[in-house]
């Protein structure tokens, strides 16, 4: 029996495209292309009293409850906070992989801490995921990359100018090599691309997702997000952000996040539609830090005399608390979501657990 | 484009590949209403952005980016995770956690049950490739990915869900 016929087997019977769904696509075409020339100032005047009360409404309502995540509390024995803080979860081996000054580790509930390689002192950069483990170390004259394919631990090492900003989708490893540019290498063959020319650099690394990258640029007074496909090598957009500063540029879905900010000013959260180039302005509360994936933002706000960070859901530009975290009492730090929209957490309790949400 | 025109398109759109996409999102979301009302935005999208349409990929594979990218969407919307957390609920109350069942079954589970279950980034491209019958190049192109990604998540996908390429058939 065919691939083709077994799969369709798991499909219900009832899938099929109907007659009577195909007029709706057209009526709903068609009602929109009325609707641009008939909407009266009376119904226009309902309409904006309506989507007030809808803004208005959640803003009364108290914190929303998100059950739909796990949370899972990781204290990593013998290690300190500094190791912790840029750990990386890789979401297929439920792992966390950071650096100490004898050399990287994983450590994960059901393996426990590994030395995964011993190095005399902690590594620039690191990049990992389930197949790859990618460090540079500075040597005199320039830096060395080292690839590391972890299905056979073979390690090759490469030499440059300088490896940094280390990110790496599939077999692709996306860095940025001194102040020359950024290149795509390989990592199956380790040659390397070159893909965009510095210009005047950022303060936020790029950010790849899929075959695509983006990267920031700050100059005369604004930064510009240039978009590559790395695939051609070919730059597909620019979008222009108007604030001197842009930090944090991370990119889920159609949209790219980022904070931008200008100098003795407090940030406002930015999205930018990676293929139109329409940038928006999300409404926050004061915040300082951020991490977005789909229709979730974490923010750190300000806690009394400290800050810690609380979870969002955002809306027609504007969020919503949800008290996912408020039963965590630590100050919480650091938030990332991995590809897969895993939360990671740093806090700063007597143990400094990670706390882990898995969507 | 005239609209006259647009709308023979549409419709020639829908009649030729509307049924694939329709399955192809229900692998997606797991729910026929909701796998209707991505098909509708789909196709309601493909209308209003035609014009953005550069034709430098065939109809067929912009299509299917679309409803990819609105299937993608929905995954990550709360929405969704609040109804995935509701059947794993009413899973626990029955007393039977999704690994039991997993270890209960798996003697007898079916190409499409093995496939059914693994995670999106291999399922989509097994479906697209084997049931669509799309080229690694078109599904790179859906998917935003290289080609050599979309090879190795084939063989990962089809590892796991234990499909032999040697005899174009599976085994399990």
């Amino acid at each position: 029996m065919s691939i083709k016929h077994e799969l369709e087997k798991s499909l219900p019977e009832s899938l099929h495209f109907t007659s009577a769904e195909k007029e709706a696509v057209f009526e709903r075409i068609h009602k929109r292309k009325k609707r641009r020339f008939q909407v009266l100032p009376a119904l226009a005047g309902v309409m904006v009293l309506i989507m007030i009360a809808v803004l208005i409404v959640p803003e009364l309502t108290s914190n929303r409850t998100a059950q739909d995540v796990t949370i899972e509390k990781l204290v990593v024995p013998d290690t300190p906070y500094p190791s912790l803080i840029n750990a990386i979860y890789v979401d297929e081996t439920s792992e966390l992989i950071f650096s100490e000054e004898t050399g990287l580790y994983s450590y994960s509930e059901s393996s426990g801490k590994e030395q995964l390689v011993s190095l005399p002192g902690i590594p620039y950069n690191v990049a990992a995921t389930e197949d790859w483990l990618v460090w540079s170390e500075p040597v005199e004259g320039g830096a060395v990359l080292n690839v590391m394919n972890r299905s056979n631990q073979q390690v090759i090492t490469v030499e440059g100018r300088g490896f940094a900003n280390l990110s790496i989708e599939e077999d692709t490893l996306v860095y940025l090599n001194g102040g020359e540019g950024v290149y795509v290498m390989d990592l199956n063959n380790q040659e390397s691309e070159f893909l965009h020319k510095s210009t005047g650099g950022s303060r936020s690394e790029s950010a790849l997702q899929g075959n695509q990258v983006v990267i920031p640029e700050e100059n005369d007074g604004v930064t510009k997000l240039f978009i590559y496909d790395i695939q051609t090598m070919e730059r597909v957009n620019e979008i222009e952000l108007p604030f001197e500063i842009v930090e944090y540029v991370q990119w889920s879905g159609e949209f790219i996040y980022s904070q931008g900010r200008n100098v003795d000013e407090m940030p406002v959260l930015l999205q930018a539609n990676s293929q139109t180039g329409e940038v928006q302005e999300i409404q926050t509360p004061e915040f300082d830090e951020f991490a977005a994936y789909g229709d979730r933002i974490a923010l750190r706000v300000p806690e009394g005399e400290s800050n810690t960070v609380m979870l969002y859901e955002v809306d027609e530009l504007k969020v919503r608390p949800l008290n996912t975290l408020d039963h965590i009492e630590e100050r919480l730090t650091k938030p990332r979501f991995t590809e897969e929209g895993t939360l990671v957490l740093n806090s700063e309790g007597p143990d400094f657990a990670m706390y882990i949400l898995e969507p | 484009m005239k609209n006259d025109e647009k709308d023979r398109l549409l419709r020639n759109a829908m009649e030729e590949h509307g049924d694939y996409l329709k399955r192809l999102i229900y692998t997606y979301v797991k729910d026929v209403q909701k796998a209707e009302d991505i098909l509708q935005d789909t196709f309601v999208k493909f209308y209003t952005r035609f014009d953005q349409f550069e034709k430098r990929s065939s109809v067929k594979t912009y299509l299917y980016r679309i409803a990819v990218n609105e299937s993608q969407n929905y995954l990550r919307s709360w929405s969704f995770r609040k109804v995935e957390f509701a059947d794993r609920l009413r899973t626990f109350k029955q007393g039977t956690s999704a690994e039991d069942q997993y270890i209960t079954n798996e003697g007898n589970r079916t190409l499409g049950e093995l496939v059914k279950e693994l995670p999106v980034k291999y399922r989509e491209v097994i479906w697209l490739y084997y049931y669509d019958e799309l080229t690694v190049n078109e599904i790179s192109e859906i998917l935003a990915c290289s080609p050599n990604t979309v090879k190795t998540r084939l063989s990962r996908g089809r590892k796991l869900a234990k499909i032999s390429i040697e005899e174009g058939d599976y085994e399990y």
